[in-house]
C-alpha cells in the first residue's frame, strides 16, 4: 500500500541535512548533502537536496531538519523512491532504517550485561563516537562505576587481607599498658581470673587508667597481621583480587540526540 | 678514710682548691679533642700503610638481611613525606611500618596516601596518643624483619644509609647501631650552625671514639638500627623520653655491643631558635641521670651476673664527665667570679683561647672524616662562637641535671601524654 494513501502529506519547506549511513552503522560524512523539504507526512518525508551522494532506494539516511527555534533535530528514513532534477534530486522516505534505530529512546543508554559482567552500550563505541562527532549525538556522562583493573569487568567490594585479598580475616584484641609501653595480645594479659603485664609484672589493671584495648586483624588465608583490613576488590568477571584503590573508575557515557518530532511539524487536525 | 679526706680539703687554702678544681677541668676539657686526635694519627698510619700495601680503603656490602623501618608520626604532615621516600627503594629487602600515634592534622590522610602508593608500606593507627615507646611496641608486633631501623620523622636517609647501617649487625654480637646523625639546612641560622658543628664532633666524630673505646651509650632515635631478637628479648621499648638511651643501655646490659655506623648519615631537623634548643637540651640531660643513675645504675654492679667491663666505664664516664664535673666547672666558675673579679677579663680570654684551640682540634678531625669537607669546612667556620656555645650547653646541663637530681622532672615532660607520664614508674 502507498504511504500517501496512508498518511496525508503537507508541504514544509524547512534546510535539511542529509547523512548517509554507512554498511557498518556509522555516518558517510564525507557525502553529507544539504537541502530542503518539501513534504512531510507522520510516517515518512519528501526531500530535494544536492545531488552530491549517489542514493540508491533502499539506502539508509540520517536527516537533520533545522528547527524554528534553532538547532537541527534528526531521524532516520529509509529511501523509497528518487527523481533526478537539476542537478538536484528528489527523494521520498519512510522513517525507517539504521539511523532511525539509533535515534531511538532508550537504545543509546550503557546497560548492565549480565553475560559480560560489565556495563555496556548496545552497539559499538566507536560509532557512537562518530555519531557523535557528525553532531548527530551528544555524549552525556550518565554515572560512575568502578570497574577491575584487567579486564573491566564489575568488582564486588569488602574489607579484606592488604596482602592477599582474602576476607577471612579475624580480630585480635591488644592491650596497651600505659605503665611500660606493653603491646601484647589480651591473652597474654588473663593471668588467674585477673590482668597482669607479661613485661613488668603489675596486676589488677584498670582499663582507661592503667590500659587500653587495641583492635588489629589476622588473615587466615595467610597469616598476614594488620592493624585494620583494607577495602579490597573481587572481579566477578575475572576473579582478580586487587586494592580498592587500584579499581579503575569508568564514565558511563550514554548519547542524547534531538530527534525530529514530526508530530511537532504537522498543522493540528 | 672520708674524715681524712675532709680534713685534707678543709685544711686547703682557696688558691689550692682552686687549682685542684682547675686541674679536674684540665682533664675534663681537652679529653675528647687529644683522644680525638689520637684516633685520627692512628687511622692516618692505618690508612698510610694500606695505602703503601695497595689495599682499598672500603668494603663492599656484604650483609643483606631483611629490615623493617619503623616511623613514629604524631602531627608530622610537613615531613613524613619525605622522610619516607628517602627510604625507600635504598635496599632491596625492606619494608616500612607507618604507626600513626593520634595525630590530629592531616599526618594519617598523608600515610594513606603513601600506604596506596607504595606496596611494601604499612599503616598502623593509634585513635589515642599513647607516646613513641608504645608505638615501637606496636610495630614490634608486625613486623617480621631481622633488623628494625628507627626513624624520626623529620630525619633524611642518604641513599645507602641502610646499607651501611646494617653492616656491622653481619657480627652476631652486635646488638644495636648508631647511625651518624647530622643537621639540615645547617646554615640556616647561628643556632642550628652551632649544632651543626656540634653534631659533626659529638656525633660524627664523637661516637666513632665512643664505639671504639667501647662506651657508646645511645643510638638515636633519628636513625638506628637494631636487631629485631634483641629487642624482643629487652621486652620493647619503655617509656621516655629519652626512650631511645634506655633502649641502648638496655641492649647492652644483654649482653650486646653497640656499634657505630659513621657512614649511615641521615639529616634531621634542629631547633632553629635559642628557646626551642633550651627546650630539647633539657629533655636530653635529664636521661643522664635518669637511666645512668637511677633505671641501669645495676650495670655497674660487679657482683652482679651479667656485669661488663664497658658497661661499667660507660656509666663512670657520665657519672664523672657529665656530672661530677659539670658541678666542679661550676663551682670553678663561680669561685672565679668571687675572687678573682679583678682579672675576670684575662680569665675569660684565657678560657676562650684554650677552649677555640680545642675547637680546632675537634675541626680538624671531622675534616679528615668529613664525606662532603667543603659542606664541612663551611659549618666549622662557626669555631670562634663554639665556646660561647659550649657554655650555654653546659648551663642548660647544670639546670636539668639538678632539676632531674632533687625533682625527677623528667616524668613530667610532655613528650609523652599525660595519662601514660601519670601510669609510668618513676624510677
Amino acid at each position: 500500500m502507498n504511504d500517501r494513501r496512508i498518511h496525508p502529506r503537507f508541504r514544509l519547506d524547512r534546510p535539511v541535512v542529509v547523512l548517509p549511513v554507512l554498511p557498518d552503522g556509522s555516518p558517510d560524512v564525507e557525502h553529507a548533502s544539504k537541502g530542503a523539504t518539501l513534504d512531510v507526512a507522520r510516517g515518512g518525508l519528501q526531500l530535494d537536496i544536492e545531488a552530491r551522494a549517489a542514493l540508491r532506494e533502499g539506502a539508509s539516511l540520517a536527516v537533520g531538519v533545522e528547527q524554528a527555534g534553532g538547532g537541527v533535530a534528526y531521524e532516520g528514513v529509509v529511501v523509497r523512491h528518487i527523481r533526478q532534477r537539476n542537478g538536484h534530486v528528489a527523494f521520498g522516505g519512510v522513517f525507517a532504517g539504521d539511523a532511525h534505530r539509533l535515534l531511538e529512546t532508550g537504545s543509546r543508554l550503557p546497560a548492565f550485561s549480565p553475560d559480560k559482567l560489565a556495563y555496556d552500550l548496545p552497539g559499538s563505541n566507536q560509532v557512537y563516537d562518530k555519531w557523535a562527532q557528525a553532531g548527530v549525538l551528544k555524549p552525556v556522562l550518565m554515572d560512575h562505576v568502578q570497574v577491575c583493573p584487567r579486564c573491566g569487568g564489575l568488582p564486588t567490594f569488602r574489607m579484606g587481607c592488604r596482602r592477599c585479598g582474602s576476607g577471612r580475616l579475624v580480630e585480635d584484641q591488644l592491650i596497651h599498658h600505659f605503665a611500660c609501653a606493653n603491646v601484647d595480645l589480651a591473652s597474654k594479659y588473663e593471668v588467674d581470673g585477673m590482668l597482669k603485664c607479661p613485661k613488668c609484672r603489675t596486676k589488677k589493671l584498670v582499663v582507661g587508667s592503667d590500659y587500653e584495648y587495641l583492635t588489629t586483624h589476622r588473615c587466615l588465608a595467610c597469616r598476614w597481621s594488620d592493624y585494620e583490613p583494607t577495602r579490597v576488590g573481587h572481579c566477578l568477571r575475572c576473579s582478580l583480587r586487587f586494592a580498592g584503590h587500584e579499581a579503575v573508575e569508568r564514565e558511563l557515557v550514554g548519547y542524547d540526540a534531538q530527534r525530529l518530532d514530526v508530530l511537532a511539524l504537522l498543522p493540528p487536525s | 678514710m672520708l674524715s681524712d679526706l675532709t680534713y685534707w680539703l678543709s685544711s686547703l687554702h682557696p688558691e689550692q682548691l682552686l687549682a685542684l678544681v682547675s686541674a679536674l677541668l684540665i682533664v675534663d676539657t681537652p679529653r675528647y679533642a687529644l683522644s680525638k686526635l689520637a684516633m685520627v694519627f692512628y687511622d692516618s698510619v692505618v690508612d698510610f700503610v694500606g695505602l703503601l700495601r695497595g689495599r682499598s680503603g672500603r668494603n663492599g656490602y656484604g650483609y643483606c638481611p631483611t629490615v623493617c623501618a619503623i616511623l613514629v608520626a604524631h602531627n608530622e604532615e610537613d615531613t613524613l613525606d619525605p622522610t619516607l621516600r628517602s627510604v625507600l627503594g635504598t635496599y632491596p629487602r625492606l619494608e616500612v611500618i607507618i604507626v600513626d600515634d593520634g595525630s590530629t592534622d592531616a599526618t594519617r590522610h598523608i600515610a594513606q596516601r603513601l600506604v596506596d602508593e607504595f606496596p611494601g608500606v604499612r599503616l598502623l593507627r593509634k585513635e589515642n596518643r599513647g607516646g613513641k615507646a608504645s608505638a615501637y611496641n606496636l610495630a614490634l608486633r608486625f613486623a617480621s624483619a631481622e633488623v628494625l631501623v628507627v626513624m624520626d620523622c623529620d630525619t633524611e636517609a642518604d641513599p645507602n644509609a641502610v646499607w651501611e647501617a646494617v653492616q656491622p649487625l653481619a657480627n652476631p654480637h652486635v646488638g644495636a647501631v648508631s647511625a651518624a646523625v647530622l643537621v639540615r639546612e645547617p646554615m640556616r641560622n647561628l643556632v642550628t650552625c652551632l649544632q651543626a658543628f656540634e653534631y659533626l664532633h659529638s656525633i660524627f666524630v664523637g661516637r666513632l671514639l665512643m664505639s671504639r673505646l667501647g662506651v657508646l651509650g645511645i643510638v638515636s632515635g633519628a636513625f638506628g638500627a637494631f636487631r629485631r631478637d634483641v629487642v624482643v628479648r629487652v621486652g620493647g621499648w619503655d617509656i621516655g623520653p629519652g626512650d631511645d638511651s634506655d633502649m641502648t643501655m638496655r641492649v647492652r646490659k644483654a649482653g650486646y655491643q653497640v656499634a657505630y655506623a659513621p657512614y649511615a648519615q641521615c639529616l634531621t631537623n634542629v631547633p632553629q631558635t635559642w628557646a626551642a634548643l633550651w627546650k630539647q637540651r633539657r629533655r636530653w640531660n635529664r636521661g643522664a641521670i635518669r637511666y645512668k643513675c637511677r633505671k641501669h645504675v645495676d650495670m655497674a654492679a660487679v657482683w652482679n651476673p651479667g656485669f661488663l667491663a664497658g658497661n661499667f666505664f660507660l656509666l663512670v664516664n657520665v657519672w664523672v664527665f657529665n656530672i661530677a664535673f659539670l658541678y666542679t666547672f661550676w663551682f670553678f666558675f663561680v669561685w672565679t667570679l668571687l675572687h678573682w673579679h679583678a682579672e675576670l677579663w684575662h680569665f675569660v680570654v684565657a678560657s676562650y683561647l684554650i677552649y677555640i684551640l680545642f675547637h680546632i682540634v675537634q675541626a680538624a678531625a671531622i675534616l679528615f672524616y668529613s664525606t662532603d669537607r667543603g659542606r664541612d669546612a663551611l659549618v666549622c667556620c662557626v669555631l670562634p662562637l663554639a665556646p660561647a656555645y659550649q657554655f650555654f650547653r653546659k648551663c642548660v646541663r647544670l639546670i636539668s641535671v639538678t632539676e632531674e637530681i632533687f625533682f625527677r622532672a623528667s616524668f613530667d615532660d610532655p613528650f609523652y601524654p599525660d595519662h601514660v607520664r601519670a601510669a609510668t614508674f618513676r624510677w
